[in-house]
């Protein structure tokens, strides 16, 4: 007996496959088809913090209004907006036509539209920060600006005043830590004298570059440490971390403002537009108006955090695409949302707004001041993990200040510099002579 | 009289050449599938991981450059203390599933109505994905308002800083795979409890073995094959695991908790190093396979051993 299908069957099976491999293969044509249909549509990403990206959508229908086009805000988080960003461009897709970039992001810049001569004729130049045009602040390629900064911070210091006069100021770090130690013993029991999340390993190296002064990359364009200076930066923040509660080492950001914002610490260091809305409300914060913001020390600089609009160079709306930056990018949008959202605003013009100045005469001068001098450090993400990690760990219990820094120039000893990344690191004294 | 070749061809269903070719027809998409999925990713990236490629300089692999990569990742101290994280976790990990597992499967064997919903209730962690998981134990081991500081602190024991403190970091990746993993080692070793004839528990208890006698003698050993399996997968998922490590800790503080996958996450999607993590990812499936290889030669070996 023979235990085959019959003929026919095998035949009405094998063409329901066929139909079914054609219908799939039309069906994807048809979508990717109704991807690439559309005229004028504008696809933008932004960091998903609950900030930039609202106050994008919140701004999109207007801008969708006024030039009859569809803009489609693409939020995600910091962890991965780097990511789509980076594959986007690289890998030639071309999916989205203005970028949120940051100092993260040098390794792309070749990638992205120079905006130089757009942003020489920019209606709003006037009114902006000129240190923040500069190479470092923005991104630069090739000698050309590819993006424009419409959010900066610059890290900063809080005091609340009833133990601090709004005036301190310390002449470097070693003074800060002296005359913490000096204010600790006179302190409530519950009150320390210094709030800083070192629980989020990302935000040590702040006070790494506040306390730092010399070279990030050596005379022979390699990343790394000046030995000596950087063990005496890497035992400040030892030093900073003794200040703090006892459990320091695991102070997420906001757990670190709710010190601050809870009258439990004498002072605050931290990006100023993660507790400036905070600070400001009264239902969060117990300090009223007994706190203030006052200037970074030195030797280093304040770290700087920028994140600028770019245009990509595969995007087909450029004109489009720099329409959005120019309309988003105003100095009445920048001080609304400073003082909604906490967006640190690159306009001179909201830090010398005399009615503003009125209420917040306690920050926005500090700030100003601030940003002025603030850089952002010469490193890439490849090259910032093995720079605070062995942060953390010193931070953690694990070996001493000169172990950290061995173990930064050890994980820096393979990576390669990017060329941009050397000319803006030499434009800002980060290289060594 | 029947051949010993025609008894073969009287056992086989399909005989003819319009039937083998109908089982081509139908194998080919499942042979294709595998091969696109499987071989073709595979050898792709044994090709990449010769070659100079980081996608941050070329959107194209470059120069064949022998067995450089390999010897950069091998160099690499971080890949080292990884690879020694990834098998701690899955060690102990892995041991205390075991224990715990089938700890539970022996008092919750029976089909009352109360072991019934305890064995439902004890599934749910599993149910869960590891990223929500991660989450709120995350939560709950916040040194100063998580639940399992106040726990301990409600017994006088002050609990440790369980994310920023090198060794307790890895310890609290362990607790919440244990958590999430006992379940299904249950389920398995109940399943294989189940399957032991019970005249030979009762047997032996005739022979005045007590329960846990019974316990020892009786059924753990023929629980092996249902152990084996348990720790082969279980072994597996651990060590492939990412997603715990990236919601908890991130693989700090600093170092301390870096796992295989996370370093191979690090240098693939987020230095776009292409080639170190294609040499770096060969270079873990060899560990893992030794692993697996160990795993099922000493499987062998305690079954020889038992019979």
């Amino acid at each position: 007996m023979k235990n085959s299908l019959p003929a026919p069957r095998v035949r009405r099976i094998g063409g329901v496959l066929v139909a079914s491999a054609t219908a799939v293969a039309l069906t994807a044509c048809s979508a990717g088809a109704g991807d690439t249909a559309g005229g004028s549509k504008l696809v933008v990403t932004y960091m998903d913090s609950g900030t930039y990206n609202v106050a994008a959508e919140k701004y999109a229908p207007t801008f969708e209004k006024e030039n009859d086009a569809k803009v489609s805000i693409e939020a995600f988080p910091f962890a991965t907006l780097g990511q789509q960003n980076a594959t986007d461009l690289i890998t030639g897709t071309g999916a989205f036509d203005v970028m949120s970039t940051s100092a993260w992001d040098v390794e792309i810049y070749n990638n992205l539209d120079p905006l130089t001569k757009r942003i020489d004729g920019w209606k709003n130049r006037d009114q902006y920060i000129p240190e923040l045009l500069k190479d470092g602040p923005s991104p630069y390629a090739s000698g050309e600006q590819v993006g424009l900064t419409y959010a900066s911070d610059a890290y900063g210091i809080f005091v609340n005043t009833k133990y601090l006069p709004a005036d301190t100021t310390f002449t470097d770090w070693d003074d800060l830590v002296a005359k913490a130690t000096a204010l600790k013993s006179t302190l409530p029991a519950d009150v320390v004298p210094i709030s800083f999340a070192f629980g989020a390993a990302d935000q040590i190296p702040s006070i790494f570059q506040g306390a730092y002064n010399s070279y990030y990359v050596n005379s022979d364009g390699k990343w790394a440490l000046d030995e000596a200076r950087a063990t005496k930066a890497m035992q400040t923040i030892g030093d900073i971390a003794a200040l703090g509660t006892a459990n320091a080492a695991s102070l997420s950001i906001d757990e670190a403002n709710e010190n601050f914002l809870a009258g439990k610490a004498a002072m605050l260091i931290v990006w100023p537009s993660f507790v400036r809305g905070a600070l400001n409300d009264e239902s969060r914060s117990t300090l009223g108006d007994a706190w203030a913001q006052v200037p970074f020390p030195g030797p280093g600089t304040p770290a700087l955090s920028t994140w600028s609009l770019s245009v990509s160079k595969l995007s087909k709306n450029k004109d489009l695409a720099w329409s959005w930056i120019e309309d988003f990018l105003t100095p009445e949008h920048a001080t609304e949302w400073m003082f909604t959202y906490g967006i640190g605003s690159p306009f001179q013009s909201t830090y010398e707004d005399p009615e503003l100045l009125k209420t917040h005469a306690n920050d926005l001068p500090i700030q100003a001041q601030n940003l002025a001098k603030a850089l952002p450090l010469p490193l890439t993400l490849k090259s910032f993990d093995p720079f605070m990690r062995p942060m953390s760990e010193f931070v953690s219990g694990k070996g001493t200040a000169a172990d950290a820094v061995a173990a930064i120039n050890q994980g820096w000893a393979g990576l390669e510099v990017p060329k941009a990344l050397i000319t803006t690191g030499k434009a800002n004294g980060f290289v060594q002579k | 009289m029947t051949t010993g070749r025609s008894r073969r061809r009287a056992a086989s269903p399909l005989t003819t050449r319009p039937d083998r070719f109908f089982l081509w027809v139908c194998l080919a998409p499942a042979l294709l599938a595998v091969i696109a999925l499987q071989v073709y990713p595979l050898a792709n990236a044994s090709l990449l991981s010769f070659r100079e490629w980081s996608l941050t300089n070329s959107t194209e692999p470059g120069d064949f450059i022998g067995w450089a990569n390999y010897a950069k990742v091998l160099a690499d101290p971080v890949f080292w203390g990884a690879a020694r994280t990834s098998l701690i976790i899955t060690v102990c990990g892995v041991a205390l599933q075991l224990v715990f597992g089938t700890g539970l499967a022996a008092l919750l064997r029976k089909g009352r109505a109360l072991h019934r919903t305890a064995r439902a209730i004890l599934l749910l962690p599993m149910v869960i994905a590891p990223v929500a998981a991660a989450n709120i134990w995350r939560l709950m081991f916040n040194s100063r308002s998580g639940s399992v500081n106040a726990m301990l602190a409600s017994v006088g024991v002050t609990g440790p800083e369980w994310l920023a403190d090198p060794f307790w970091s890895i310890v609290a990746i362990i607790v919440v795979d244990t958590w999430q993993w006992t379940p299904f080692v249950m389920l398995v070793v109940s399943s294989a409890m189940l399957s032991i004839p019970q005249e030979l528990v009762e047997a032996a208890s005739v022979d005045g073995a007590g329960r846990w006698r019974a316990f020892r003698s009786v059924e753990l050993p023929m629980l092996t094959g249902a152990f084996a399996l348990v720790v082969t997968f279980r072994s597996l998922d651990s060590l492939l695991q990412l997603d715990t490590v990236y919601t908890l800790t991130q693989g700090g503080p600093g170092y301390s908790s870096y796992t295989l996958t996370y370093y191979l996450y690090a240098l693939g999607l987020r230095n776009f190093e292409i080639s170190s993590s294609a040499a770096g990812s060969w270079l873990f499936m060899i560990i893992v396979a030794v692993i697996i290889v160990m795993m099922f030669r000493l499987d062998r070996a305690s079954r020889e051993v038992s019979s």
